[in-house]
């Protein structure tokens, strides 16, 4: 942060480059036209200022594979900001390109308007007419030389410099006598500034050793022509003569103005074309370095204006893939800024909304699995069906109940579930017309003739609404009250045989004693016949009585609650004991089939013993005398529950239970046989519920009656066994 | 037979140039001259510019270091003159400007130019007296064409075009004053 806020802003880095560029061009510029000082830093700056172009061409460059680079990955922003640069370097490009080739056009031209046939025809008379002039000048004063060189010539060695100073009339001039070695022997001038006479250079001496007098015109150190004329004396070439002349200042003014004039025509001429290169160069350069530096400034501010879109495509992205956490960050003011404000604040809320949401869902999932629970440890059958029938859901004690595996027809109809399991058709038939009946709460009891018998069920039913009103299906409510119907008329049993105990067993004897009195006390008086009908009267009373009281005693045995002891039985040996006891001579044949190696059971081995011996004794009285009876008994284990059990079954060849007892045949009482107490079954039925057992008729049996004990196995057994 | 084109073109390329043969530092007393051979070989391009009225700037650079083994050589005396060749077309004739004293001379073609610039003879020397005349220097004599004297269009020409292309291997030599 500390680092962020020491640099300066993006704006000021901007302007100070731009200003650096448009100073340096604006040098560059200013060096082209003029050779002043400037003209010096030229180079330096064309050298910079390439420089320059390099370093933003590299900057761009790098810019530029940035981009590639982003588009390549596809970067949130990057096609947006690919787009904008080429849409602004388009038009950066195609204005400046169009002034670049008018001004080319225009330099080219202009340059050559410079230069004319007529004005190069006219400086180089002028020169001409100036070169004429003063060759007039030259000839005559290289004569005048000439002369003053012969009169010299006849002059002795010795009066040289008297002779010298004597023919030089001219004020201006200045003569010199040499010899071939540079060695001065007379001078004389005007000018006295000049001490040592300025000898000619050697080519001039070259020419006049060969004979050939020279003359030239030369420039002065201080800028002023003087004509330079020599000459060998005549007769005596080993001395020479040097007469310097100078040129009338008017004459030499008009001289250098024409001279200086066709210079500097001459060099505009000769660079023409270098001077068309150099502003060329320039302006290229200029054209460069401006756009470069455009492309450079757009890359860097479309930057800054894409990156709160940029953002917004992350932020965008980030949403879709669930992050609701993500916050963007708000660098600047604007309308861009205020959508990445209003997209955070958009995520806040959804954020909210989600948490919500989740909320809600763990809440109801919560409740939902508080209400499997439930259901699920309900002793009732709670099945929901949505209104075609289909089952949605059933719990445990459905499968229980029912005897049917609902888990697997979830969703199904229910037609499916009965096509599996036919038991339930008569049962979904019955309940069905109030499933679809009107839309109110109903109740129904019912009998179910299920795999293990008889069941009696009491259904209840409430049709669901959903939030417009409408069904959406129903709810079915099915207790199984076997049990408890049983329980409730054994208790009613129990009571009646308490009472009878009670209410009759009581009077009981008082009646037999005062039979027996009324017998003792009239025997004596009553003789024939009389006597006949009170000893038959009161024997009836007494043997009446008698048994009476035997039927009250056994219903006394029934009612009475017992004491079980249970401890593990070998059902087997216990049944071959008991057969034992019933010789061929009694009239039964058995059958027995029993399972080698049978686990114990658990049980009071004198009660099982009484269950074996009553269901024996249950066929014998119903097999008719006189007929042969036969009777099976098989064991076995049953692992078709959990836990395992043995099952113990007792059939008959006797005539069967008829159809209406069937349901009933184990209550005290209710029999088909013309002999015994009505008792057997039903104490039968009871000790095996006390010992934990069931026991039910077999009703597809059709060859007489066929019972099923089911025994619960030792524990010993059943550890062993796990 | 681009083998030979190559090698005529390498051959003309060492045909120009600025060369110096020899050179020497004298003292008599307290003042030290300067002599040198140098062989001019100006380029077309150079000549015909001179003659079209653009003058050349010849730059001689003069430097005496005292070599020294633990670092670098010092730097006892350095000398620059300036020289301008000029044409006048009026006169015909070529000039020979020292730009530091302002010593003119003219000539009447550009070969007794070069033939006088070729010959450099007792040119004082400044600050000559701290040459100490136990110790052996390292001379350095380089003569240039200087670009950045010529007028700013041609500059550039100047620096890229190998028709200007001057060579001026520098003489460096050992002397004793």
């Amino acid at each position: 942060m500390a680092f962020n806020s020491l640099k300066p802003p993006l704006t000021v880095s901007i302007v100070a480059l731009f200003l650096a560029i448009v100073g340096s061009l604006h040098l560059m510029s200013s060096a082209t036209q003029d050779a002043s000082r400037l003209g010096q830093m030229y180079s330096g700056l064309v050298l910079i200022n390439g420089l320059a172009s390099l370093l933003l061409l590299g900057l761009v460059g790098v810019n530029i594979y940035w981009l590639i680079r982003q588009l390549r990955k596809n970067v949130a922003g990057s096609y947006l900001t690919a787009r904008m640069i080429f849409l602004f370097s388009l038009l950066t490009l195609a204005p400046a390109s169009i002034v670049f080739y008018y001004s080319m056009q225009f330099l080219d031209r202009s340059i050559d308007s410079w230069f004319d046939v007529k004005i190069d025809h006219a400086m180089e008379d002028a020169l001409q007419l100036g070169q004429t002039a003063l060759d007039e000048r030259m000839r005559n004063l290289l004569k005048e030389t000439e002369h003053t060189a012969e009169l010299l010539g006849t002059s002795p060695v010795s009066l040289l410099t008297v002779r010298l100073n004597e023919l030089n009339q001219n004020d201006d001039a200045d003569m010199t006598l040499f010899t071939r070695q540079g060695q001065i022997i007379a001078f004389n001038g005007a000018d006295t500034g000049s001490i040592s006479p300025d000898l000619p250079e050697i080519g001039i001496m070259v020419q006049v050793r060969q004979g050939k007098p020279y003359v030239g015109l030369e420039t002065t150190e201080h800028g002023s022509m003087q004509i330079r004329a020599v000459v060998s004396l005549i007769g005596d070439d080993a001395i020479f003569l040097q007469a310097i002349y100078p040129i009338p200042q008017r004459l030499a003014a008009l001289a250098d103005t024409v001279e200086s004039a066709h210079l500097h025509y001459k060099e505009l001429t000769f660079l023409r074309k270098s001077l068309k290169t150099t502003f060329i160069l320039t302006l290229s350069l200029v054209l460069l370095l401006s756009l470069l530096a455009a492309i450079w400034a757009a890359f860097l501010s479309i930057r800054r204006i894409v990156e709160p879109v940029r953002l917004l495509a992350i932020g965008t992205r980030a949403i879709a893939e669930g992050d609701y956490e993500k916050r963007l960050p708000v660098r600047d003011r604007g309308e861009l800024a205020f959508l990445v404000q209003s997209f955070n604040t958009m995520t806040g809320k959804i954020a909210q909304a989600r948490d919500e949401a989740h909320r809600s869902k763990l809440e109801v999932e919560r409740q939902h699995a508080y209400l499997e629970t439930v259901l699920t440890n309900l002793s009732s059958a709670v099945l929901s069906l949505d209104p075609s029938l289909n089952v949605l859901t059933a719990n445990q004690a459905a499968d229980n109940i029912l005897h049917a595996d609902f888990q697997q027809y979830l969703g199904w109809p229910l037609a499916v579930l009965t096509g599996a399991y036919p038991h339930l058709a008569e049962l979904m038939d019955k309940l069905e017309p109030h499933i679809k009946g009107p839309a109110k709460h109903w109740q129904e009891e019912t009998t179910l003739q299920g795999p293990s018998g008889r069941q009696e069920l009491f259904c209840r039913g409430t049709p669901l609404f959903g939030a417009g009103d409408e069904r959406v299906g129903a709810v079915l409510v099915i207790d199984d009250v076997t049990t408890l119907i049983q329980a409730q008329r054994s208790t009613a049993w129990s009571e009646v045989a308490r009472r009878l105990a009670h209410e009759i067993k009581n009077p009981l004897t008082p009646i037999q004693l005062s039979a027996e009195r009324l017998r003792h006390k009239l025997a004596k008086t009553l003789e024939g016949q009389d006597l006949e009908v009170l000893e038959k009267s009161t024997r009836t009373i007494v043997q009446q009585v008698e048994a009476m009281k035997s039927m009250v005693n056994a219903f006394g045995e029934y009612a009475k609650p017992t004491i079980t002891q249970t401890r593990p039985v070998a059902i087997n040996t216990l049944i071959e004991e008991v057969v034992a006891l019933y010789p061929p001579p009694s009239g039964l044949d058995f059958e027995l089939s029993l399972a080698p190696e049978l686990p114990r059971t658990q049980a009071d081995p004198v009660k099982l013993r009484q269950v074996v011996h009553n269901l024996i004794k249950n066929a014998q009285e119903a097999i008719p005398s006189g007929q042969s009876g036969r009777m099976s008994i098989s064991t076995r284990l049953n692992d078709d529950v959990a836990p395992s059990q043995i099952e113990l079954r007792v059939s008959d060849n006797g005539p069967g239970i008829p159809a209406d007892q069937t349901d009933r045949i184990f209550e005290p009482y209710v029999t088909s046989k013309t002999k015994g107490t009505g008792l057997g079954l039903a104490i039968v039925k009871r000790i095996i519920e006390e010992l934990g057992g069931s026991i039910r008729l077999d009703t597809t049996y059709r060859d007489g009656a066929s019972f099923i004990l089911q025994l619960p196995l030792a524990p010993d057994t059943l550890t062993s066994e796990r | 037979m681009a083998f030979l084109f190559w090698l005529s073109s390498g051959l003309s390329a060492e045909d120009y140039g600025i060369f110096i043969h020899e050179a020497n530092l004298t003292k008599r007393g307290e003042q030290a001259f300067l002599s040198a051979d140098v062989e001019y070989r100006f380029t077309p391009a150079a000549i015909d510019a001179l003659e079209h009225g653009i003058a050349l700037t010849l730059v001689l650079q003069f430097t005496v270091h005292r070599e020294r083994a633990y670092w670098f050589n010092e730097t006892v005396i350095t000398e620059r003159r300036n020289i301008e060749l000029r044409y006048h077309p009026l006169a015909k004739s070529f000039q020979i400007a020292d730009l530091d004293s302002g010593a003119v001379q003219s000539f009447a073609s550009f070969a007794a130019v070069t033939d006088t610039l070729s010959r450099i003879r007792g040119w004082p020397i400044q600050n000559a007296e701290s040459l100490d005349s136990r110790q052996t220097y390292l001379g350095r004599l380089e003569l240039i064409l200087d670009i950045e004297a010529l007028p700013l269009p041609l500059r550039a020409e100047a620096y890229i075009s190998p028709d200007w292309r001057l060579p001026h291997p520098p003489f460096e030599w050992h002397l004793t004053p």
